[in-house]
């Protein structure tokens, strides 16, 4: 210990959306790991029930609370530690930790912040003052300035010339931007942005748009030694988002003189900020070179240094971490190789490609194009030893159901079609690109389209002509060639037309941050087609006397499998390991805390598909394999390994089967269960997490879904305990449960929808791959769901458990979910929700009641939470009387109601006083006015699905939520709100919870 | 690298592994010393070092010459051959930028591509050190084994030092320094012109004596290529210039040798320092560097008495000796060759320091 730093919280960034992923939480979980392991105490705070830092025990205080500034005032307030880390809580958990400072809460306290300096880290975030103070080291910030009005931005406009780029200023969290070619769109676009931020204005900067955008990686130690631990370079050029934009690690295509000059620039960076730990830069680069930029300067972490951290095995956070402690980086060893430091400049020996996985078929009337804010909302690492093989790879990880860049969509259309199709820069564009290089679209042609540069295009011809080489009777040499290049033996078959191809065996390579200048001792593998193997020559002194196991990772995250994989996959190898397993891990998420290498013994990076399980299953040959948790592909993976002779823990094939509604209904027929197939509206649905052992169950609680609508239940609010259900239905369904258990499911962890309709219970789905509320029950109940589910897969009993068998009675607590959307990072999608998953991440709030509970939950979800003000509703027929209860509890509150003609009519038929509202088609002044007004405090919107009007509804949503104003599109969650509000209690009235204690 | 027009080539190592490959280069055979390297740039710059003569390089990162060489610098490849997983084509028509393919070729030199360059880095780093062969026909592979299992890097301090006196950076009032070429690199003669010093390169076994009548500011011992104690006349005239009293500078082999003349010892390592990465600590400071080496010798810690010497640098995997200041009279040496790009570097400082000794700033 080189500081007097004893106790440390650790600041989480909350929430999974677009743009802020699980990444951090990777970094919280390092870093927590880095500091427990210098024996300091740890407090930390995160409000997203998913991530892996908050559980029970995995720091030494534990809040799940809503992640503000008041909220770190408590804490520091209670706790008192020594010092506070924000670095991993992403912008979010950094302003927070800024505003604290900022707003004196920690004068007069011992408590200091690591890593950065805060009023250096404000200078960042004002692009002014960052342009001053890069000037003075001589390097160039992209040409921008704040301005307050149209006016000024029309003259930074003419100064630079058009393009030009306007985003809100002083607005974090806010990923809005628009692209501007002339005055016209420069005027929508101030208009537009100006509202979202604080102060009115909006950030006006030259475009430089078709430039190379490449980012450096750079860590630092108290005593000024830096490093440069990677560049990326983003394979779209700039005017793509990097987070949406395919890159490769290293960067490829500099100069020896342009990749000093950055590099240079980086480490001149990170010193002039002081920052003790990481930084990212971004940078744009002519493409000849003759002039660079510095576009952006993330201190800290993010999601590119996630990337960084598994592509390179530098552990980004745990190095950071322990340098923010005093250690200098020659003092911080390399856990891969043993025996080298943290001031090793990663070696690569490979490359690395990622890949970003977009969500968009969950949205509706949403714009595939990209641009300059991300909507990805995962993406894959893939390892090769070409660009090829690692492209190869990343393809197929993204889980979209192709083995080659061959997008049937695309491979009939002619080259004129293809080259249209280029010019827009959609998501699908890289394999329109390939394409067009199929049908000899010449490189250089492609790249002036979409300036991507020569070297990759012609990297991706390769792949092309080797595919139509395979089509042509390829010889044995032309085969091997594609197998190089991460061509699938299926792939080869399919394209050949041939059941036989040459002899050969997958090897794999290691990862090992200095390109085997040292033999490494932690085991991370990327499979090659080289005759070394070297996951068979590294031999584990751990692994010895003990079974294998291989669990099969997420891959990608998108909406509807997100990091409550993760949370799954992790625990599960925890629960493995504990009962003595030596467990070997498949995944490809750089955003992944399971990819860390302290998780698993072992780490294949490697697609989610089943000819490159198998290909691990036949190096490692474990006795068992784990899918539960990877998510979509699991069917297809389960008959893999089961064909592979390797028996799927929990049942794989044959439990699928079971649960397919055809054999569900008829066993629950026999068993005796009610069930119903019917979506019946106003029935109240709940759930249950069951850990079955084949005869009996444990149920750790039942969660009631606070929406009655026929929406996704992960896109609904919901409380454990349940709130309002009588003890008899209570007793009912524990009994359907209990009999499930027993008549109807195998060993294993399923979660059961059911709906209370018409006074009576029925079983409405049973589902064996679908968790996301999984971590959030763990929590909510104390009960470590995951180690109970292997437990049971293991043949263990859950009598044995220490909980006995049946529902879990109560501690006392509501734990309360809410649902976290992205759908301002996506343009023009509808807010409205549906059957298909919307939400990208979720916040808990726990308290002693509900209410209490919900306000956390609503307060951490990033709601606005008002008090007074006009509400308006504006909702289809099928909701008007849902509405009237709503509506009348708003005006108790003393809340103004406004509603458009129809939902004002109702409203005054059932006595609640309302100011109608022109609509949009009525004239003006109308509704929209009113929103810009500032008059409304929460929006109350629904649509029928079918009616015509859907997109004057959308266009309603989208401007509140430009406006940052809450949005409803049910009337349960509003009703709900009105509960909280009624209490009349604000968020630090009600107690904080160390979840360890709870 | 076009698939169909392959031509075979092999990799064979003193161990009789073979490896195979493809053709980069010019066609024929090398014998060297194979040794990897692990820059992921500066494929140019590696090919052009004198410290390579001799030598078979084998790039770690797979992919070499993504941007092309320079092909308008005439400058000499010292390396003996190239070995490389994958080089990359570079768009035709621009006669500056040559791919890595036509640039050994146009040099004479023989390369190997398409090989498993992370299997040869294991072996040569499990076995220490290796010689091998670069070469397109296996015919005869007794008479080659006996080739690679006799070769030895001799004479290559008289192969790469200059034939007669080189001058550089001649301005009239600018201190005047002598470098003794052992093997020097342009960089660092550019690194020490535009500090102010005007250079005088002079062949090796240039006696101290003329050197010394020359009256220099101060005396540099360059970097550079083979076995340090290969040649005691060399050291012998070290001790004589270093008797003199002027600023001296040692680098590299030059280093070593300094070392050897002041009673110190050297030993070859167990696998050497091979690459851009390489951690050093400059133990007063606490400061840190990321170093570029290939040598296979060390100067051993113990072997200088305290008296004489002190440590100043160390390198951070295995705590070898990475630098000397000499007690007694105004010298210092580096192991590693410090690096002055124009925009950042965090070894040039020591150019700063040897510039400001000669002229007697210190």
């Amino acid at each position: 210990m080189k500081e007097t730093v004893r106790k440390v919280m650790v600041i989480g960034s909350g929430p999974v959306v677009i743009g802020a992923s699980a990444e951090f939480d990777c970094a919280c979980y390092e870093s927590l790991r880095a500091l427990r392991e210098e024996g300091v105490e740890t407090i930390l705070v995160n409000s997203n029930p998913t991530s892996l830092t908050n559980e029970r025990g995995a720091a030494d205080r534990v809040y799940i609370e809503p992640l503000n500034v008041d909220t770190l005032r408590r804490i520091v307030e209670k706790e008192k530690p020594d010092a506070i880390l924000p670095v991993f809580g992403g912008k979010k958990g950094m302003e927070a930790a800024l505003e604290l400072y900022q707003n004196g809460f920690l004068d007069g306290t011992e408590t200091k912040i690591l890593s950065v300096t805060p009023d250096l880290i404000r200078c960042v975030r004002d692009r002014q003052e960052l342009a001053e103070m890069l000037g003075g080291i001589g390097i160039p910030l992209l040409a921008n300035s704040i301005v307050s009005g149209a006016e000024q931005a029309l003259e930074f406009a003419q100064n630079t010339g058009y393009p030009i780029v306007i985003r809100p200023a002083y607005s974090p969290e806010s990923a809005a931007l628009a692209y501007c070619r002339n005055d016209e769109e420069l005027f929508k676009a101030v208009e537009k942005y100006a509202t979202a931020s604080v102060l009115g204005q909006v950030l006006v900067e030259k475009s430089v748009s078709g430039w190379k955008e490449l980012e450096f990686e750079v860590i630092r130690d108290a005593a000024g030694n830096c490093i440069c631990i990677s560049s990326i370079e983003n394979i779209d050029a700039a005017g793509i988002h990097s987070g949406d934009s395919i890159s490769m690690i290293p960067a490829q295509t500099l100069t020896e003189y342009e990749h000093l000059l950055l590099r240079s620039a980086s480490l001149k960076i990170i010193s002039c900020l002081q920052i003790i730990g990481g930084c990212h830069i971004h940078f744009v680069l002519k493409p000849d070179g003759s002039e660079y930029s510095v576009v952006n300067i993330e201190p800290g972490f993010c999601r590119s240094s996630a990337l960084v951290s598994k592509a390179t095995g530098y552990q980004i956070a745990r190095v950071a971490t322990k340098a923010a402690l005093g250690y200098r980086l020659y003092e911080i060893k390399n856990e891969i190789t043993g025996c080298t430091t943290a001031c090793n400049e990663p070696a690569l020996d490979y490359c690395a490609v990622k890949f970003p996985k977009w969500s968009f078929e969950h949205f509706t009337g949403v714009s595939r194009t990209l641009g300059l804010a991300m909507q990805a909302t995962g993406e894959t690492l893939s390892i090769g030893t070409s660009f090829e093989m690692a492209f190869m790879k990343a393809v197929r990880a993204l889980n979209i159901g192709i083995d080659t860049p061959t997008l049937p969509k695309f491979a009939n259309k002619t080259a004129d079609e293809l080259i249209q199709i280029i010019a827009s820069t959609d998501n699908e564009r890289i394999f329109a690109v390939y394409q067009a290089l199929k049908k000899q679209v010449p490189v250089a042609e492609i790249a002036d389209i979409t300036r991507i540069d020569p070297w990759f295009l012609t990297k991706m011809k390769n792949i092309a002509e080797t595919e139509l080489l395979l089509a042509n009777s390829p010889q044995e040499d032309d085969m091997k060639h594609a197998k190089e290049l991460g061509f699938t033996d299926t792939a080869i078959k399919r394209l050949s037309g041939t059941d036989h191809l040459p002899a050969w065996s997958p090897s794999f390579k290691m990862v090992d941050t200095c390109a085997a200048e040292f033999d490494a001792v932690k085991p991370c593998f990327y499979s090659a087609w080289d005759e070394d193997n070297e996951a068979r020559i590294f031999s584990d002194p751990a692994a010895k006397g003990k079974k294998k196991v291989l669990v099969i990772g997420s891959g990608p995250f998108s909406v509807g499998y997100g990091a409550e994989l993760d949370y799954c996959v992790v625990n599960c190898i925890k629960a493995l390991k504990k009962r003595g397993f030596y467990t070997v891990l498949v995944n490809n998420n750089p955003n992944a805390v399971s990819t860390d290498i302290s998780v698993s013994d072992r780490l294949y990076i490697e697609p989610i598909c089943p000819e490159d399980i198998v290909n691990v299953i036949t190096v490692e040959r474990p006795c068992a394999v784990v899918t539960a948790y990877c998510g979509e592909n699991r069917n297809q993976i389960d008959s893999a390994a089961e064909s592979a002779g390797v028996p799927v823990l929990g049942g794989g094939g044959k439990t699928a089967r079971l649960l397919a509604e055809k054999h569900l209904e008829r066993a629950l027929i026999e068993a005796n269960i009610p069930f119903i197939k019917e979506k019946y509206f106003n029935a109240t649905c709940f759930e249950a997490i069951l850990l079955c052992d084949g005869s009996e169950c444990l149920i750790p609680g039942f969660t009631q879904l606070i929406e009655k609508a026929d929406i996704h239940p992960g896109d609904s609010i919901s409380v454990t305990p349940a709130v309002s259900l009588e003890d008899s239905v209570i007793r009912a369904a524990e009994t359907y449960c209990l009999k499930l258990a027993a008549d109807v499911l195998p060993a294993g962890m399923f979660r059961v929808e059911m709906k209370l309709y018409d006074n009576s219970v029925f079983v409405a789905g049973i589902s064996a791959d679908s968790f996301y509320t999984v971590p959030y029950i763990s929590k909510a109940t104390g009960i470590p769901l995951i180690d109970f589910a292997a437990a049971c897969m293991l043949g263990e009993k859950t009598a044995d458990f220490g909980y006995g068998t049946g529902l879990l009675p109560s501690k006392g607590n509501y734990a309360v979910r809410v649902p976290v959307f992205s759908f301002d990072k996506l343009e023009s999608a509808d807010t409205v929700l549906d059957k298909k998953m919307k939400s990208t991440g979720e916040v808990m709030g726990i308290a002693g009641c509900f209410e209490d509970a919900l306000l956390k939950g609503l307060t951490a979800s990033g709601m606005r939470i008002k008090r007074s003000g006009g509400v308006l509703f504006t909702v289809c027929n099928s909701d008007k009387q849902a509405a009237v209860p709503v509506a009348e509890r708003f005006s108790q509150l003393d809340f103004t109601i406004y509603a458009t003609a129809g939902t004002a009519n109702h409203l005054n038929h059932n006595y609640i006083a309302s100011n109608a509202v022109r609509k949009l088609h009525e004239g003006s002044p109308n509704i929209i006015d009113l929103i810009n007004s500032n008059k409304i405090v929460y929006l109350i919107c629904s649509s029928e699905k079918d009616r015509d009007s859907i997109s004057e509804d959308k266009a309603i949503r989208r401007r509140a939520l430009e406006k940052q104003i809450p949005v409803f599109t049910t009337m349960d969650s509003a009703l709900a709100l009105t509960l909280c509000l009624s209490m009349k209690r604000s968020v630090e009235d009600i107690a904080m919870i160390d979840i360890n204690q709870a | 690298m076009d698939y169909d027009e392959r031509a075979r080539a092999y990799l064979v190592l003193a161990d009789g592994t073979v490896f195979k490959g493809y053709s980069m280069g010019a066609k024929g055979e090398a014998v060297g010393e194979v040794v990897f390297n692990t820059c992921t740039t500066s494929f140019q710059d590696i090919l052009c070092d004198p410290s390579y003569y001799g030598q078979l390089v084998a790039q770690t990162y797979p992919l070499v010459g993504m941007r092309g060489v320079d092909g308008r610098l005439p400058r000499r490849i010292y390396a003996k051959g190239y070995i490389a997983r994958e080089w990359s084509e570079v768009p035709q028509g621009d006669s500056s930028v040559l791919s890595i393919d036509e640039y050994l070729r146009q040099n004479g030199t023989v390369g190997i591509y398409g090989i498993d360059t992370r299997r040869l880095t294991r072996a040569l780093r499990d076995k220490g050190y290796f010689n091998g062969a670069i070469t397109d026909k296996l015919d005869g592979f007794d008479s080659l084994m006996d080739r690679i299992q006799s070769y030895s890097i001799r004479g290559a301090v008289d192969a790469v030092t200059v034939p007669k006196p080189l001058l550089i950076n001649t301005i009239k009032g600018n201190p005047r320094v002598a470098v003794i070429d052992y093997g020097y690199s342009e960089k660092m003669a550019a690194a020490l012109s535009q500090r102010g010093l005007e250079l005088k390169v002079y062949p090796a076994r240039t006696s101290a004596e003329e050197i010394l009548s020359e009256q220099p500011a101060g005396i540099v011992f360059s970097n550079g290529p083979g076995d340090p104690e290969e040649d005691i006349d060399l050291i012998k005239q070290i001790c004589t210039l270093l008797q003199s009293g002027l600023p001296s500078f040692g680098i590299g082999v030059g280093h070593q040798m300094m070392a050897l003349a002041m009673g110190g010892k050297i030993a070859k390592m167990p696998k050497g320092h091979r690459g851009s990465n390489q951690p050093v600590l400059r133990r007063v400071a606490g400061q840190t560097m990321s170093t570029l080496q290939n040598h296979a010798y060390d100067v051993v810690a113990e072997s200088l008495d305290d008296s004489v010497a002190e440590i100043t640098m160390i390198n951070i995997n295995d705590q070898s000796v990475e630098a000397i200041q000499y007690k007694g009279i105004p010298a210092f040496s580096i192991q590693f060759t410090p690096l002055d790009n124009p925009v950042y570097s965090d070894t040039s400082w020591i150019y700063d320091d040897f510039a400001a000794m000669v002229r007697g700033g210190e």
